[in-house]
């Protein structure tokens, strides 16, 4: 029955446009992008040095699945479903944590870091722990973030990690510490968070504090930049060609997304006042202003790569209507607080943006609500959108079992 | 400081001593016929070497003094050229013209407590003056010193440095080459940041002192910064060996305001605002000694006769030349009709 409802709406849709009012609504197709969705996809999880040391770890919620990512004893990253192989408790309770060995907190069965049950008191003799290791969840590392795979047969990677490793690579985020995080929920659907991540359009109206350095434009032949921008692109391309960084738009479809882009004039960092955020710049790196470099991967994760800080966004579907959004800062693993960094200036600008885009997140959720909502067409400046909108159409497509669309790259 | 030495014009010294560093670098003894000099290590001299083709003027690092006399380290750089004439001619009771040592890069720039000694070469020389002067007079000094050399034969003052190593707890030396052979244990490649932040890792908290070729040392500032350092304490010394040193290239004819009059040693010319003494001297054929072109190693030195200048020594003039009347003509501007007077 939903099923067929979807395949219905999804006839219905026009791409190009915003989609029909039940796709960001209806509590049944939230389920279905669940299981369509984040439950066939790579997410990203965190970035490697917020687990540093084995036995740290991190848990997430991918719609009902407790998960938890944590670093072995070999100093691998691995990751398990967050439920105890007993009677089905959560094992690690906290966001983050350290354990030498994951004990559940119910009836103190205890495993190993690599998922194996060690020990399972009370149980009688004979009783044959290696039938009840934890459910590992697959785990890819790609230039410093965790991405996970719910699915029993995970799709490639490949392409991504081959597209995006040239632009991170040289801002060497193995070597940052986390300097802060930051969780909202915003009271909105998951994909207009996103919808709204992937366009400046309503920059300008709405971001005082993100525009003092960011450029609006989305490409390097954006009509707008050629008129406003061209002087500055030209020079930081130059610079960046000089220095072996790379660029140009990476060939990532409508899977990822990933480009250096300038930022405004005489701004270098995403400040309040433009000026450098952190002073202990990352990697190698000598050069002050490097633009960032701003990757996107569907379904839910976009970055931001700079000469002296990163920024992982990562958004998790509540409900229909509520959307988690984590955010998290790096900077240089030797950076120190009040000398090469300050918290409130590292942190200032993309805090008051999240808290804007937050709002108005809400109230598109509260807009579409209405039964005059009819969806709408997005500008040229929303192309990422169309991306967006049409790669969801095709997941959905493939989860209720109708062709999938055929769908246009970048 | 006990300044009874001519502190201007030129003071013969002999050479009381000569001693092999390395096969290509000798650290010359010199000792001034009118009595001890001194100086702030750190500082140069400009010696007045006389090449068959006429005199040289070449400012070299003091690398150290002793009982009144001045070491100058120098390494033999290509045929033809003031060092090379240095090594194959200069010898034990020969005497030179020098002026009087010079310079602002030395220790009284120092503002913070620890510090980083980073060096390319023979920009090492100043380095070690530094560092014999803190070994007296604070052992305890904590100096992280870098250095960038070429091969491990030319590694200066090794035996020194051990025992300056024995007198200063605090003291670490790192030194990479860029041609390492067997037997070689030190970092090798160019100056980068990965490299200097592994033999200095917290060369961000550090105020730098930094010597060596042009390239070298801009890199090294942007290290500094790329590492959290603050601009302000990183000093840098530009002269090192034979460079050739050629003064600023003259600014385009068409800009500036009228010109003044500039009297050289009674003969006039005209000298735009723009352009320094130097620039309207060399333009107009009247050759005037220079050196560094940047107001650091005090060669151009000239007397002013009279009229108004914008002076900008960058340390290549003493206290009391400044007050004599002396000015660079490299980095002095007219901003009248001006005299001046070659001695």
């Amino acid at each position: 029955m939903l099923k067929e409802r979807i395949a219905g709406l999804l006839d219905q849709r026009l791409s190009g446009h915003s989609l029909p009012r039940d796709f960001y609504v209806d509590e049944q197709i939230f389920q279905a992008d669940i299981e369509a969705v984040f439950e066939t996809d790579w997410l990203f999880a965190c970035s490697t040095v917020e687990i540093p040391r084995p036995g740290d770890y991190l848990t997430l919620r991918v719609g009902h699945n407790p998960i938890v990512v944590l670093r072995n004893r070999e100093g691998e990253v691995v990751a398990f479903h967050n439920t105890c192989r007993h009677r089905g408790s959560q094992l690690c309770l906290k966001e983050r944590g350290r354990a030498n060995r994951l004990v559940c907190p119910y009836h103190q069965w205890v495993y190993e870091l690599d998922g194996s049950l060690i020990n399972a008191r009370q149980m009688p003799d004979g009783f044959d722990t290696s039938g009840y290791s934890l459910t590992p969840v697959h785990v890819q590392v790609i230039c410093g973030m965790v991405y996970i795979c719910l699915a029993d047969e995970p799709p490639s990677l490949e392409r991504f990690r081959a597209g995006v490793t040239p632009y991170i690579a040289p801002h060497m985020p193995d070597r940052t510490k986390v300097a802060f995080t930051s969780t909202i929920v915003e009271e909105a659907n998951w994909k207009l968070v996103i919808e709204n991540n992937r366009e400046c359009y309503h920059c300008a109206a709405n971001h005082p504090e993100l525009l003092v350095s960011m450029v609006e434009f989305a490409l390097p032949d954006d009509p707008q930049a050629k008129t406003q921008f061209q002087g500055l692109m030209d020079r930081s391309t130059a610079r960046w060609d000089s220095l072996g960084l790379p660029h140009k738009p990476a060939d990532g479809g409508i899977e990822f997304r990933c480009i250096r882009l300038p930022f405004n004039e005489n701004t270098v960092s995403f400040t309040t006042d433009g000026k450098p955020a952190c002073n202990k710049l990352l990697g190698d790196f000598t050069e002050q202003d490097l633009g960032s470099v701003r990757m996107f991967r569907v379904p839910h994760n976009w970055n931001h790569f700079l000469s002296d800080h990163i920024i992982h966004f990562r958004v998790l579907p509540i409900s229909a209507n509520r959307t988690e959004l984590r955010t998290t800062w790096l900077v240089h693993e030797d950076a120190v607080e009040g000398v090469d960094y300050d918290v409130e200036h590292l942190t200032a600008v993309w805090l008051a943006t999240n808290s804007e885009d937050g709002m108005l997140a809400e109230n598109n959720h509260r807009g579409i609500l209405s039964r005059a909502y009819r969806p709408g067409p997005y500008a040229p400046s929303e192309f990422m959108l169309t991306h967006f909108t049409d790669w969801y159409a095709g997941k959905m497509g493939d989860y209720v079992g109708t062709p999938r669309t055929a769908v246009a790259a970048e | 400081m006990d300044t009874q030495a001519i502190s201007t014009g030129l003071m013969p010294l002999s050479c009381v001593g000569i001693r092999e560093e390395t096969p290509t670098i000798r650290t010359f003894r010199l000792r001034a016929c009118s009595g001890p000099v001194s100086f702030v290590p750190g500082q140069a001299l400009v010696l007045k070497v006389p090449m068959p083709g006429g005199p040289l003027w070449r400012s070299f690092t003091i690398s150290g003094g002793s009982e009144g006399d001045l070491h100058l380290t120098i390494k033999a750089q290509a045929a033809g050229g003031a060092t090379r004439w240095l090594h194959d001619n200069f010898r034990e009771g020969d005497v030179i013209e020098a002026r009087a040592p010079r310079g602002a890069f030395t220790l009284g720039l120092r503002s913070n407590e620890k510090l980083a000694f980073v060096s390319g070469g023979s920009g090492a020389t100043p380095m070690m003056a530094m560092l014999r002067d803190l070994a007296e007079s604070e052992p305890d000094a904590d100096v992280a010193w870098f250095h960038a050399a070429r091969d491990p034969s030319e590694m200066l003052f090794a035996s020194e440095l051990t025992e300056l190593q024995r007198r200063m707890p605090r003291l670490s030396v790192a030194v990479t080459v860029t041609r390492p052979a067997p037997g070689w244990f030190g970092y090798h490649g160019r100056i980068r940041r990965g490299l200097l932040a592994a033999a200095v890792p917290d060369l961000g908290r550090r105020e730098v002192f930094c010597c060596g070729p042009g390239g070298f040392m801009q890199e090294a500032r942007l290290i500094h910064a790329a590492e959290g350092g603050v601009k302000t304490q990183f000093h840098t010394e530009s002269f090192g060996g034979e460079a050739p040193v050629i003064p600023a290239a003259p600014e385009p004819v068409e800009t500036g305001g009228p010109a003044h009059l500039l009297k050289v040693n009674g003969r006039d010319l005209q000298i735009r605002p723009v352009e320094t003494v130097l620039q309207a001297s060399l333009r107009q054929g009247v050759v005037i000694p220079c050196g560094c072109g940047e107001g650091m190693c005090g060669t151009c030195m000239v007397k002013l006769v009279s009229g108004d200048v914008d002076a900008r020594p960058n340390g290549g003039l003493t206290a009391d030349e400044a007050e004599q009347g002396y000015i660079l003509a490299c980095s002095s501007r007219a901003v009248s009709d001006v005299e001046i007077a070659l001695e």
